[in-house]
């Protein structure tokens, strides 16, 4: 049972580490982990190696560690962290997919294993640990699979590749729309849409949540001075948030759907819109942190500007969505709709705005 | 709060129930409005509207009925 294991252990001093010396060759290569040297198998991951550590000290304490025990040799490691299926020969386990998580729940497991009990003792909780990784791994896997169903994150991964630069020049646009020149999204060569860090004029979902989370909570602060606080406020204040992102896109939807040109036909992508809706957070969230220290009149004065640069930003992004073409009778009425959801944004900042 | 998600669900299920409720043979047919007799026209606000009507009594006359019951149930039990 530990004939495969390296000896390299020995720096622990103590139980069946010391007394099983592993091969010399593999000795060498693995003596140096604890000692913070470099790493002899550079596939051999950071994670695990701590990991690795957990499982030693585990073994440290009472001399036979179920995860020591289950450790293949060295010159298979490689194989091992790179999640590849590894038989685990002394347990008489089948063949597991393993993966870091995983190999950190095995670690974890296998530690307290060895800190508990000795001996066949030991080995036992180490095969319970292996069953109920194995079916801790099947739940994740159904669960990431309906997690998957139900919400489009492959999608949902292009709106939050952005970087500083993204959300400085972003917030310039936002706040500062006037000065924009050319709103018309970068092609990638295969035909999409260029991806958020590499087009100021994507769409990101990164500022609308940030914009909205901060609204909450300075509502929250608002309703607080001015002693009205009360836990419900949160819920409150993000339904009703929501609640005119959900209604914006539908309108924005609508209009789309309802005056069809040639152009476009079905307004863009769901999520898309949702991020035009959601950058109104951006001026909100600006013009209550003024009205917190600002004399009221200057707060609305912000108040005002902002709503009429996210009317001017909502006019530009939609007029993008619905693409440039000729002016017919049809794209008129869309022009209409847009006109009127960008007017709109009065309405909600008015709304949104802390009382 | 009269934006709020609650507010907005029973108002969409109320328009929905609206759309839902119109009856082709007896109503929509007579004023010109059948899904199948403007089926060539071109796109158009009249004709999206037709098909947004068909499309709401064809594909939400089982769910609408899911709703409306545990809807009428919450309202009855809490207010």
């Amino acid at each position: 049972m530990f004939d495969q294991q390296p000896g390299g252990w020995g720096a622990d001093g103590n139980g069946g580490w010391g007394s099983q010396p592993g091969p010399p060759t593999t000795n060498g290569s693995w003596e140096q982990a604890p000692h913070g040297g470099g790493y002899a198998q550079p596939a051999y991951g950071q994670p695990a190696y701590g990991q690795q550590r957990g499982g030693g000290y585990g073994a440290d304490a009472c001399g036979d560690a179920g995860w020591g025990s289950a450790m293949p040799p060295p010159d298979q490691r490689g194989a091992y962290a790179h999640a590849s299926a590894q038989p685990n020969a002394s347990y008489g386990a089948p063949p597991v997919a393993i993966n870091a998580a995983a190999m950190a729940g095995m670690a974890g497991m296998a530690g307290m294993g060895g800190g508990l009990g000795g001996g066949m003792n030991g080995v036992a909780q180490g095969v319970a640990a292996n069953i109920a990784i194995n079916y801790g791994e099947e739940i994740a896997g159904k669960l990431h699979n309906n997690i998957n169903r139900a919400l489009p994150i492959e999608s949902l991964r292009y709106y939050f590749q952005l970087n500083n630069a993204f959300v400085m020049s972003k917030l310039k646009v936002l706040l500062l729309p006037f000065r924009h020149r050319t709103w018309a999204r970068a092609q990638t060569g295969s035909g999409g849409f260029a991806e958020p860090r590499h087009d100021i004029n994507a769409p990101d979902l990164y500022l609308p949540t940030m914009s909205f989370v901060t609204y909450v909570l300075l509502i929250a602060y608002h309703l607080g001075q001015q002693g009205r606080f009360s836990p419900e406020v949160f819920g409150l204040t993000a339904s009703r948030g929501l609640g005119v992102v959900l209604l914006e896109v539908v309108l924005m939807k609508a209009a789309f759907y309802f005056f069809p040109s040639p152009a476009v036909s079905s307004g863009g992508a769901l999520l898309d819109l949702v991020a035009y809706s959601g950058y109104k957070f951006v001026g909100v969230v600006l013009s209550s942190l003024i009205g917190l220290f600002a004399p009221p009149l200057l707060a609305r004065a912000v108040a005002l500007y902002v709503a009429v640069c996210t009317g001017y930003f909502v006019l530009k992004a939609l007029t993008e969505v619905r693409g440039s073409t000729t002016l017919t009778p049809e794209v008129m009425k869309q022009n209409y709709c847009i006109f009127a959801l960008a007017g709109m944004q009065f309405v909600f900042a008015w709304y949104l705005a802390p009382t | 709060m009269g934006l709020g998600l609650g507010s907005l669900f029973l108002a969409t299920i109320l328009v929905l129930n609206g759309l839902a409720i119109l009856n082709e043979e007896r109503f929509l047919r007579r004023i010109g409005w059948g899904y199948e007799e403007n089926l060539q026209e071109p796109p158009s606000f009249k004709k999206q509207v037709i098909n947004l009507l068909y499309a709401v009594r064809v594909l939400l006359r089982v769910p609408l009925l899911g709703l409306n019951v545990l809807t009428i149930l919450v309202k009855l039990l809490m207010g």
